[in-house]
């Protein structure tokens, strides 16, 4: 009998568990699941872009006329029983319109309009079909409008922004887009692929989509537009990296395989989204790329030039109406001048007027496989150059990570980072440049996963003869550049040997 | 010919207007003088009474990037929160003193202070002019914060670290540079005069 008990607690208990583990997979399931994307629609207008939710009711899609008219001008929407009316007041005109609870019939300016379903509120707000929206926004603004029903995506008056694609063959393949007006699309990359996903910008396809390219390494391009979003996809076969220039007008994507990697690189590894995932990405080129073949090849060691700043972001203002946006551009030019007489590849992360976000630069420094990273700013406070390294007050644990934090990335690269910065004071003392070693907790310093370096240039500690001006002059800048040069070659064997 | 009373009259008149333009122009600098005393907003005084004490306060040198201390007296509360935010209040106006080597503008403020995490953590939340006309580097931003951590942690035990919040609200830099999202310890090294 007790053995018979004993069975049947042993088969509840065994019920039990399997009854948790289904649980617990279940919980773990719905926990992972992506969360439904919010719909949204984009406006584009010649004053003003802008995306509005999207919401359903009864299977139907609804935008709130609040949301749609409000960025056009004061919008006031009153209330009165089953009635709504709105009243837009822009500078030089204003537009009225009324709406009824459950009518499908509107009058704006005087005149009926069909909104082809019937107008509802939820008490607060009002809501318009979103098949209305385009000759809503036409009566609004007297302007012709083109929606895009599928995508979302709503242009008002003559606002789209072309673009054309050129392949530049070389060492390595560039892929060069030119926009119509400036752009500053969202970048991404993830192995053989570049994403440049617009938000604002009423970016509408090429001629021929997709386009194929006879290139080794940017193999083609495709234009797609959903839920109020435009993304020009690039397909690469090897690592790539966006960058930006003629004020934000043209973005150049540098695909490049690496010349030599070691053969272990080559079978090692399954891809990681992680800053520290690049050895991936290269290891993975050369198989994409073909056996056999040459590849145009970017050096396997070449320094990333981020000049801080840029486009709607002028940073400090550094006297006699200069910028440090153009100063660190053009000290950032020079450093690539300079590495290119001896050798070294350098990239700037902008060569232009470009807006670009700390995250945005943290992300495309990431997904490129240079060896140094290096920031530029400018100051007129102090005297010579500041050289800051990453500091990390709370301390981190790097032992047995796979992913690194992204705000605490570069504490894995903390003494390459430092010894190259102790070899840029070298140089700069032999140069008699004051510098002063820091540290500090600057972005996007903190979240880069290779030795990086912030530099902040101010003026010279005393003017020699040859330098007049501080530190917009040309042979200053020319001089730290020289500096900046020679440690990266001092420090280019242990870098490479990492 | 002009009659005699005429003349005199005459003379009489053109010297009230002369008197009375002198006093005009009197009059608009003394209306100057009243309008600049006026727009200076200065604080004062710390509005508190009672005894004072020897404050430590890290001054900021923007020219050299460095830190100097400094004591200063100062009546201080006993609450530890009111007396970090009037310890704080002594730095910053000694920052803007007039030969400041570290300027800060005349509006710049802290509205309050919070210590959390058992006191080892004070919150420091500034006004909108603190930051909005804070001057933009590195290294001024860097010094500002070194500061505030400093003079918190020299006056005010138990603190380790801080954080500045502006208006209330986290935001990415003080002026362009200095990471607001980060928490400065209040033992940081710099270069200290």
């Amino acid at each position: 009998m007790s053995s018979h008990v004993l069975g049947r607690t042993f088969c509840y208990a065994s019920a039990l568990r399997r009854y948790f583990q289904l649980c617990l997979v279940a919980i773990l399931l719905l926990g992972l699941s992506p969360a439904a994307e919010e719909k949204r629609l984009a406006v584009y207008t010649a004053q003003t872009s802008f995306t509005i939710p999207v919401s359903d009711h009864d299977g139907q899609e609804y935008v709130s006329l609040t949301d749609l008219v409000d960025p056009l001008g004061n919008a006031t929407l009153t209330r009165k029983g089953n009635r709504w009316k709105l009243r837009v007041a822009a500078p030089g005109t204003t537009m009225e319109a009324e709406f009824a609870d459950g009518d499908e019939v509107a009058k704006v300016r005087g005149k009926k309009m069909q909104l082809g379903r019937a107008f509802r509120s939820d008490g607060q707000r009002g809501y318009v079909p979103i098949e209305s929206v385009a000759l809503l926004m036409s009566a609004f603004t007297r302007q012709a409008t083109d929606f895009r029903e599928n995508s979302r995506r709503l242009f008002v008056g003559n606002v789209n922004t072309t673009y054309t694609e050129e392949i530049t063959k070389g060492n390595p393949n560039k892929l060069v887009l030119h926009f119509s007006a400036p752009v500053n699309p969202t970048v991404s990359t993830e192995p053989g692929r570049v994403r440049l996903t617009f938000n604002r910008e009423p970016v509408i396809p090429p001629g021929a989509n997709p386009q194929s390219f006879d290139s080794q390494t940017i193999r083609s391009s495709s234009f797609s537009e959903a839920n109020g979003e435009a993304e020009i996809a690039i397909a690469t076969t090897a690592s790539a990296l966006a960058t930006f220039s003629d004020n934000g007008r043209t973005i150049t994507v540098t695909a490049s395989a690496p010349a030599a990697q070691p053969a272990q690189a080559q079978s090692t590894g399954t891809g990681a989204a992680a800053p520290g995932a690049q050895p991936t990405q290269a290891a993975k080129a050369p198989q994409a790329a073909g056996a056999g073949t040459q590849v145009p090849a970017m050096p396997r060691f070449f320094v990333l030039v981020d000049a801080a700043h840029g486009g709607d972001d002028p940073g400090a203002t550094l006297g006699n109406g200069l910028l440090e946006k153009d100063v660190t551009l053009a000290i950032a030019r020079r450093i690539r001048a300079d590495l290119e007489q001896r050798g070294i590849t350098a990239v700037l992360l902008r060569d232009g007027d470009a807006t670009l976000s700390l995250d945005q630069r943290a992300v495309n420094a990431n997904a490129s496989r240079a060896s140094l990273y290096l920031c530029i700013h400018a100051t007129t406070f102090g005297t010579g150059v500041h050289l800051y390294s990453a500091r990390f007050s709370g301390g981190v644990k790097l032992a047995n990570r796979v992913f690194l934090p992204w705000n605490s990335a570069q504490a894995a690269y903390l003494d390459p980072s430092r010894n190259f910065q102790a070899t840029l004071v070298t140089e700069l003392n032999a140069r008699q440049i004051h510098s002063q070693p820091l540290e500090s907790t600057l972005e996007p310093l903190q979240s880069i996963a290779k030795p990086a370096l912030t530099i902040e240039v101010a003026e010279p500690a005393h003017l020699p003869a040859d330098i007049q001006e501080g530190l917009s002059s040309v042979a200053y800048q020319q001089q730290i550049s020289a500096a900046v040069g020679s440690a990266i070659a001092d420090v280019r064997g242990s870098l490479e040997a990492r | 010919m002009v009659p005699r009373n005429l003349a005199i009259t005459i003379v009489i008149l053109l010297a009230a207007l002369a008197g009375m333009g002198l006093y005009g122009l009197h009059l608009r600098r003394q209306a100057v003088e009243l309008l600049k005393t006026n727009a200076n907003t200065k604080p004062v005084a710390a509005p508190v009474s009672g005894p004072t004490e020897q404050v430590t306060v890290f001054i900021p040198d923007d020219d050299h990037g460095t830190l100097s201390q400094r004591t200063v007296a100062a009546a201080l509360p006993s609450d530890p929160t009111l007396r970090a935010r009037e310890v704080l209040h002594v730095l910053i106006s000694q920052w803007q003193e007039s030969d400041s080597t570290h300027p800060i503008g005349n509006n710049a403020d802290v509205n309050e202070v919070f210590l959390v995490d058992n006191g080892k953590t004070a919150v420091v939340n500034v006004n909108a002019a603190f930051a909005d006309e804070h001057r933009s580097g590195i290294m001024v931003e860097e010094l500002t914060m070194a500061a505030l951590a400093h003079t918190l942690g020299a006056n005010i035990g138990g603190i380790q670290q801080m954080k500045l919040i502006v208006d209330g609200r986290e935001r990415e830099t003080l002026a362009g540079h200095a990471n607001l999202m980060d928490f400065y310890p209040t033992n940081l090294e710099w270069h200290s005069e």
